[in-house]
């Protein structure tokens, strides 16, 4: 298989239909990720998409992980039509289930990745976790990590300390660290914490040749 | 249906109203208006002149913050039950700590209830209410540790969720020693759920009285009233007021309340029109 692309977006369930009332306070967040996965989709021939995210292990719910949700929203919503994968690893997975979830992925074909996974939520005394102190550090890890396109420094990030600071994407951007681990052109194109959860939106082009098109 | 509180007996039609009493600095609605023990004494007295059947004493704020340990929280709290205890004899006393040394200490100093907010935590505490034959509030919480805000949480029926988790809790407690009797049952509305979840359960509250424990619900001035109508903390009282005349026609038995006086009308008011509890006074049409 020849991964294309891979693409980070926000997981939050604030942004499915079933949570929106009367305001709709996630639209902009959605739209960015619906923009990105229609420009990845258009650049490349791409002949499957991949959804990655976390999930409980022991989830209280037979729903789906939350993040499979958002995913396969925003790629509907980006016009995609095609076949879908979907690789779901628990929050906690450690680096051999990890892997063992990427060694799955069905052979052949071009694949854009579609990656759910959110940063810390203890950014701020109003945060879902509340304020640790420590959280802004891992989040600035991970973010420089993204950014610079070094698969190594994902793969790195502390299992612990990230689950202490709730950030929750950790194994699915492990995941995807170990399905791209040299990427081409890496760029974080936004990221925010309006909620004292950060949201990353993040592109990696695969390492194959001839994709340089792909977003820039 | 009966419900034992302290001395008091109550039938299925009783709707009683347990007031907060904060021994806290830093509580979300009256951010630490009642952290002296002179404010703490008189809230109890506006409240027990207000009419509440119960106080709701508790020393840790809800939302997370500076942990404080069993130590501190007893100094909060346990003296002051004790100075409840004289002051008020009658008054039902409930103390709200998910500890089972601080209402051992607490039931020492003459409480009545153990309010178990964070839903069974320390599998120790029904033992407590047991040993002192006091009643017991069996909470759900949805799994989560205490102190810590909703993040995701879901479930395929809240609902059912919920009654699991306080009929498994309130019977294991009769498995311990407590008396039937003196348990109660809390949906706990915004812990361990969301605005949805929290709705659900007082659309469906029906479904809770049914199983025949006597039903709590903490309502008062939540995020689950102020994301329904957008409103902040101290905008809430009428939709916190709609919701109790609500979950009162359903047929919860107890209210956790900041304010007893709204709260004593809407629930006088619904068990007039509901019919179990006559007219104050009626003169109109019959000169």
């Amino acid at each position: 298989m020849t991964i294309a692309g891979a693409l980070v977006i926000p997981a939050a369930p604030v942004q499915l239909p079933e949570y929106v009332g009367l305001a709709d306070p996630a639209a902009a967040i959605r739209e960015r990720s619906i923009a990105l996965v229609r420009e990845a989709l258009g650049h490349n021939d791409i002949d499957r998409v991949v959804l990655v995210s976390g999930h409980e292990r022991e989830p209280r719910h037979t729903k789906g992980a939350v993040g499979i949700r958002v995913a396969r929203l925003i790629v509907a919503a980006a016009g995609w039509t095609g076949p879908i994968e979907e690789i779901v690893v628990p929050f906690d997975a450690r680096a051999e289930e990890v892997a063992q979830a990427g060694a799955d992925l069905a052979a052949g074909g071009r694949a854009l990745l579609v990656c759910a996974a959110d940063l810390s939520a203890k950014r701020t005394e109003k945060a879902p976790g509340h304020l640790d102190e420590r959280a802004a550090g891992v989040d600035a890890v991970a973010l420089a990590a993204l950014s610079a396109g070094d698969a190594g420094a994902l793969v790195a990030l502390d299992a612990d300390l990230c689950a202490q600071v709730w950030l929750t994407g950790r194994a699915a951007l492990q995941l995807l660290a170990t399905l791209v681990p040299e990427p081409a052109n890496p760029a974080v194109l936004w990221s925010e914490d309006p909620y004292g959860v950060l949201y990353v939106l993040a592109r990696w082009h695969g390492e194959q040749p001839g994709l340089a098109t792909l977003g820039d | 249906m009966i419900l034992r509180l302290g001395r008091h007996s109550y039938d299925e039609n009783a709707r009683l109203i347990m007031a907060i009493v904060n021994r806290t600095p830093d509580s979300f609605y009256d951010k630490g208006a009642t952290w002296a023990a002179d404010a703490a004494k008189d809230r109890v007295r506006q409240v027990v002149d207000e009419g509440a059947d119960i106080v709701d004493i508790g020393g840790i704020k809800a939302a997370p913050g500076a942990e404080i340990d069993a130590a501190e929280e007893m100094h909060r709290v346990v003296d002051f039950v004790a100075w409840v205890r004289g002051a008020y004899p009658e008054v039902v006393i409930s103390v709200d700590t998910w500890r089972a040394e601080v209402a051992r200490a607490v039931c020492a100093e003459g409480a009545d209830l153990i309010n178990d907010a964070w839903g069974g935590a320390d599998p120790e505490l029904p033992g407590v209410a047991a040993d002192f034959d006091v009643a017991l509030v069996c909470t759900h919480t949805g799994g989560v540790t205490p102190r810590t805000r909703p993040f995701r949480m879901e479930y395929d029926d809240v609902v059912a969720d919920i009654i699991e988790s306080v009929v498994g809790q309130a019977h294991r407690a009769v498995t311990l020693g407590v008396d039937p009797q003196r348990i109660l049952i809390d949906p706990a509305h915004d812990f361990g759920k969301n605005t949805w979840h929290s709705l659900a359960a007082t659309r469906r509250l029906n479904d809770l009285v049914d199983t025949g424990w006597p039903v709590l619900v903490s309502l008062s001035n939540k995020d689950f009233v102020g994301e329904s109508l957008d409103l902040p903390v101290g905008e809430r009282l009428t939709g916190t007021l709609a919701a109790t005349a609500i979950s009162a026609w359903l047929g919860a038995h107890v209210y956790r309340v900041h304010e007893v006086v709204e709260t004593r009308q809407v629930l006088d008011m619904v068990s007039t029109i509901a019919g179990i509890r006559p007219p104050a006074i009626t003169t109109r049409g019959l000169q």
